[in-house]
């Protein structure tokens, strides 16, 4: 019979006479996070921008990505438990874009650093300036998984409601920024767009909000310098 | 929903640990697990006690510490496990904080039965 146990300390539960302890303190996903680390010196060493894109499904990521690649020269990785449905809406724009199926491991609802490192080792060969992850859309699981990225963004839409940062904040304090997208539905959603924001920060002081709105092609433009400046200073870092 | 997988990954860097042991003669196993994980611990121990078997860890027990989830204020430096709702410092009821720690998924530890043919290089704890 399996037990389950549960100790909120240790102390008085050492190893008994006849085993031996190996002590460890080790990363659970250490097999993910060297591969991560290998992608995150390939793409910082060419000065390339690594962005790893997540939210819930439907919350706006692919239409984000969009309208920064009319700015930006980008090339994608796009993750789905299934279909192609994505990477043919970059394809017809001429943006460089790879496709990751999960659907071969387990229909995951999250990338692995291993699962996509040889895609964006091809995707560096495109010369891009910035690569964006479209992970897979989930609010949870892609957060405990880096992927070498520089920046964990949140696509986080209107319509989603207003208690999600309290309800789900390992996404919420992994984001690096958070984009608040669909802000055309505000008015209609009753949500108190300041109100958001107070939220998130309370959760994640340091984070960085932006909002847009698919509708407002001018929105595109803060998060498209704020990208800039951050792909910048980037650069700045190897030549100094 | 990850948990399966974060399973996956304890089991590969277990056997990966042990080397030459047996994976029969793991006992138990300690894992940290932070409260700031997306991690659900009822569904990471239902996983591993699939999976172990399968992998050949027929008597492994898991036992699971959940860590807490610390921030610091960056005004009077006090450390402070959040309630629920609010994540700024109790005591000077400063918001600008720094998040610490709680995001941990490690092994902190694995028990072997001594054998024979025991590992002699594995460290003795006191
Ligand atoms: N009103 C409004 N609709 C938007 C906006 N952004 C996206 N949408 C719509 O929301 C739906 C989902 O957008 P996608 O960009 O496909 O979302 P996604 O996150 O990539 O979705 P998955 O990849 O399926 O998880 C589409 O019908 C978009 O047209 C916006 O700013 N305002
Ligand atoms: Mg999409
Ligand atoms: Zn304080």
């Amino acid at each position: 019979m399996k037990r389950m146990l549960f100790f909120e300390h240790l102390e008085g539960h050492g190893p008994s006479e006849d085993v031996t302890r190996i002590n460890l303190g080790k990363n659970i996903l250490q097999a993910n996070d060297e591969v991560a680390h290998e992608i995150f010196h390939l793409y910082t060493d060419r000065g390339v921008f690594l962005t790893n894109v997540m939210g819930s499904p439907g919350s706006g990521k692919t239409t984000l990505i969009k309208a920064l690649a009319k700015h930006l020269k980008i090339a994608v990785l796009e993750g789905d438990i299934a279909s192609s449905v994505d990477s043919i809406e970059f394809a017809k724009i001429g943006v460089p874009v790879v496709q990751v199926n999960t659907d071969v491991y387990g229909s995951a609802c999250h990338l692995e650093a291993p699962w996509i490192a040889d895609k964006l080792r091809l995707l560096v060969e495109y010369k891009p300036e910035f690569v964006f992850i479209e992970n897979v859309g989930n609010l949870v699981c892609p957060s405990d998984f880096n992927l070498g990225e520089h920046e964990r963004l949140l696509v986080y839409s209107i319509p989603e409601g207003f208690d999600k940062p309290i309800k789900y904040p390992p996404m919420f304090t992994k984001a690096t920024t958070v984009v608040l997208t669909k802000v055309d539905l505000a008015p209609v959603m009753e949500l108190d767009i300041e109100k958001f924001k107070q939220s998130v920060r309370q959760i994640n002081p340091n984070v960085q909000i932006l909002t847009f709105s698919a509708k407002d092609e001018d929105s595109i433009s803060p998060i498209v310098t704020y990208l800039e400046g951050k792909r910048q200073a980037l650069l700045n870092s190897l030549s100094s | 929903m990850h948990e399966y997988y974060v399973a996956k990954h304890t089991i590969y860097q277990i056997k990966k640990e042990l080397g030459e042991i047996d994976p029969n003669l793991v006992k138990s196993v300690g894992l940290k697990i932070g409260k700031m994980s997306g991690i659900i611990p009822d569904a990471l121990n239902m996983y591993l006690n699939l999976i172990a078997p399968e992998e050949g860890l027929t008597n492994a027990t898991f036992d699971i510490v959940l860590a807490p989830v610390l921030f610091q204020c960056n005004d009077c430096k006090n450390v402070f496990e959040p309630s629920r709702e609010l994540f700024w410092c109790p005591k000077c009821k400063s918001s600008n904080v720094t998040f610490i720690s709680g995001n941990e998924l490690e092994i902190q530890y694995i028990d072997v039965e001594n054998s024979t043919n025991n590992n002699k290089e594995v460290e003795r704890t006191t």
